[in-house]
């Protein structure tokens, strides 16, 4: 590197970093521009954070992950939401209010420039850290299982129904669940045929690649159970990624996969499925037992019961002698 | 900085005062863009609000909104991107004083890879390891579990990174030379097996956390920055950088080539080791707590070395200055961008780093530079 000394450090710098010229141009226009509405500041007791009780219903409130929203709307809290955050995608209102991230990297400040009054959070908050810093501040927020069972569901509800000071609408609310729960139950044990046994796709597979599969100790797992049938993959837990030669293996009765719009199946990926050639010898794909539900089924909130019903009504074609094959009812 | 000698370089009164005025002028741009980065972020903030958050006002009973976010999100993370940012720029001119060569960065040359191993070696296996031996009902002091609790992720991470920095370095030295290709092709063959190794270290073991936090791995974030992180990082990182400038001189001589440096009086496999070793743990802790940070050494000890020469009496402590300060304004970025969510203060760093590199090696086409390519 030559370097002539006569020039400014300045004009060195500006000749060698164009990059960072626009760089620092950039930066200007945005130190700039920040100017944000600045709101009054909610006063913090920086004492260990007590969720005050006598106060009444909090407004304000910012809700985390998809069971937690659901849940306070299902409770008929909706308008004290405030924000809440990129899983939570039901009641479809949820979708015009303000968003605070995806649930699994949430920004701690991200979540504070809301002004929240309470934080309802469920266990999937990630990352460890903004989580450490969540409960470390002393912000008002009630923290809920990541649910994965009914038992997690239940406790849920009537946490948020306490706090929100909704005993009687919690209340109602679970006996709704729990009777959905018991019918697709007893509907199950009148079945003639054994349990089918299912396997839950989170990705179809396609001509190239395999799909993702849902193993034990997965939602997918528990709401098989909950319909009646018995989970086709048991040897992961979690979902996981599988060849079509390990489906073909399996050898499931149903197929099902879970439908949404921007990832998951599509009705496309699920005809594309049920003409693979490959899988032609599979069980699902001879008894025409290939399905697309809603994949917010897997969000194990208030809807949980419906959800279990509709599975239930899809093994019910298979366990029971068909009654006309028609689909499952696909939620647009 | 350094004792009196002449047969290095002319050393002058007149010189010595531009490193100093240098040094303040740096000193002082550091920190206007920490209070800065302490004043912007999801939560509005005055400049008013930033002050009282940092000198508190004692009355502890009722704090602002404000100053909460101030006091416990945004100071650790600007003090953990002040340590950050001064390690990688240390590191990287470290190995590029070694390797006598400027396109030796730790990301590059697959030294944050390395440590990226260590890490999730520890993440992984530590917790089986622990499982295991519980069911085998085999003891284990709780010393050791609350040592490794605490500091098993950044012991392996520097391990990692040393191991394979000392690996590089012997690959690329033929007969007493530093082989740039070797060195650089060392590198993409430690990125690829590290990547490797990561993944399927998370796909065999890992719990769905720790699947998720893989891109944390792959491209850094200060987002982890608490309190406790803080003091670690400052435990681990302000000795490896007081003694990373003692070797100013020695890298000076350096620049000469290895015999000659001997022939100087340089105790070259000293400080060889020591610089190997050094710039590694450096890399090795920052990898730890956060993430893969790629060209931060590549570009700031490139960007003083064009501006004031390649003295490391100036170089280190000014590229250690600088590197602090293009981190936290990285990371102020990062952070606003697309509030209230966040970017990955890796993705910006490469954005911005991997053009540089392709600038320079264009550079060295034009037989402008000595890349040695």
């Amino acid at each position: 590197m030559s370097h002539s000394h006569k020039q400014s450090y300045c004009a060195r710098l500006m000749r060698n970093f164009p990059i960072l010229g626009a760089c620092a141009a950039i930066a200007l226009l945005f130190g700039c521009s920040e100017n944000g509405e600045k709101k009054s500041s909610p006063e913090f007791s920086s004492s260990e954070t007590q969720i005050d009780s006598d106060k009444g219903s909090p407004t304000n409130i910012v809700t985390i992950g998809g069971a937690a929203t659901e849940i306070v709307f299902a409770l008929g809290a909706g308008d004290q939401v405030a924000a809440v955050d990129l899983s939570s995608t039901f009641p479809p209102e949820v979708r015009q209010l303000p968003q605070v991230g995806y649930v699994r990297s949430i920004s701690p400040e991200g979540v504070l420039s809301k002004d929240p009054g309470l934080i309802i959070a469920t266990g999937a908050l990630g990352p460890p850290a903004a989580r450490e810093i969540m409960e470390e501040l002393s912000i008002p927020t009630l923290w809920l299982p990541d649910p994965k069972t009914v038992e997690d569901l239940e406790r849920s509800v009537s946490e948020v129904a306490q706090q929100l000071g909704k005993p009687e609408e919690g209340e109602a609310l679970l006996k709704t669940i729990q009777s959905q729960l018991s019918q697709a139950e007893s509907e199950a044990r009148s079945w003639s045929r054994e349990k089918p046994t299912v396997l839950f796709f989170l990705n179809p597979p396609t001509a190239s690649t395999g799909g993702m599969a849902g193993g034990s100790d997965s939602r997918s797992a528990t709401l098989i159970e909950l319909a009646g049938g018995t989970n086709a993959a048991k040897e992961f837990s979690g979902f996981q990624p599988v060849s079509l030669e390990s489906v073909i293996q399996m050898n499931p009765d149903v197929i099902i996969c879970g439908i949404s719009p921007g990832h998951g199946a599509s009705p496309e990926t699920i005809q594309a499925l049920r003409d693979n050639p490959a899988l032609s010898s599979v069980s699902a794909i001879q008894n025409e037992a290939v399905y697309g539900v809603p994949l917010d089924d897997l969000t194990f909130g208030p809807r949980l019961g419906e959800a279990a019903l509709r599975w239930n009504q899809i093994l019910s074609e298979q366990a029971n002698p068909p009654a006309g094959n028609q689909l499952a009812q696909r939620e647009p | 900085m350094s004792s009196t000698d002449s047969s290095k370089s002319r050393r002058t009164p007149n010189r010595r005062a531009k490193h100093w005025i240098v040094l303040a002028a740096l000193s002082l741009l550091l920190v206007g863009v920490a209070f800065w980065s302490l004043g912007s972020g999801a939560v509005s903030t005055s400049a008013e609000e930033v002050w009282t958050g940092l000198t508190g006002d004692g009355e502890d009973s009722q704090v602002s909104l404000q100053e909460v976010v101030i006091r416990e999100i945004r100071l650790p993370r600007v003090i953990s991107g002040i340590l950050v940012g001064a390690a990688l720029s240390l590191s990287g001119a470290l190995l590029q004083g070694l390797f006598r060569n400027p396109l030796a960065d730790p990301a590059l040359i697959g030294v944050s890879s390395g440590a990226a191993m260590g890490g999730v070696l520890a993440l992984v296996l530590l917790p089986l390891t622990l499982t295991r031996l519980a069911q085998a009902n085999i003891q284990t002091p709780q010393a050791l579990v609350d040592f490794f609790d605490h500091f098993g992720l950044p012991v392996f991470a520097m391990a990692g990174a040393v191991g394979l920095t000392f690996t590089i370095y012997r690959i690329s030295l033929v007969r007493g030379r530093i082989n740039v290709p070797a060195m650089l092709l060392t590198g993409i063959a430690a990125n690829a097996i590290g990547g490797a190794f990561v993944g399927l270290l998370v796909t065999m073991f890992a719990t769905d956390d720790q699947l998720r936090s893989v891109t944390f791995w792959t491209l850094g974030s200060l987002a982890g920055s608490n309190w406790t992180s803080t003091l670690h990082l400052t435990i681990l990182i302000i000795p490896c950088a007081f003694f990373a400038l003692r070797y100013d001189r020695a890298l000076n001589s350096f620049l000469l080539g290895e015999a000659e440096a001997f022939h100087l009086g340089i105790q070259v496999h000293q400080v060889k080791r020591a610089v190997i070793l050094l710039s590694a743990l450096m890399v090795g802790i920052t990898v730890a707590f956060c993430g893969i940070i790629g060209f931060v050494g590549l570009v700031v000890p490139h960007m003083i070395r064009t501006v004031f020469g390649p003295d490391h009496r100036l170089l280190l402590p000014a590229g250690a200055l600088l590197g602090s300060i293009l981190l936290l304004i990285a990371d102020v970025f990062a952070r606003t961008a697309v509030a209230p969510s966040e970017i990955q203060i890796g993705i910006l760093t490469s954005l911005i780093g991997g053009p540089f590199f392709l600038a320079l090696l264009l550079k060295a086409r034009k037989g402008a530079s000595s890349i040695g390519l």
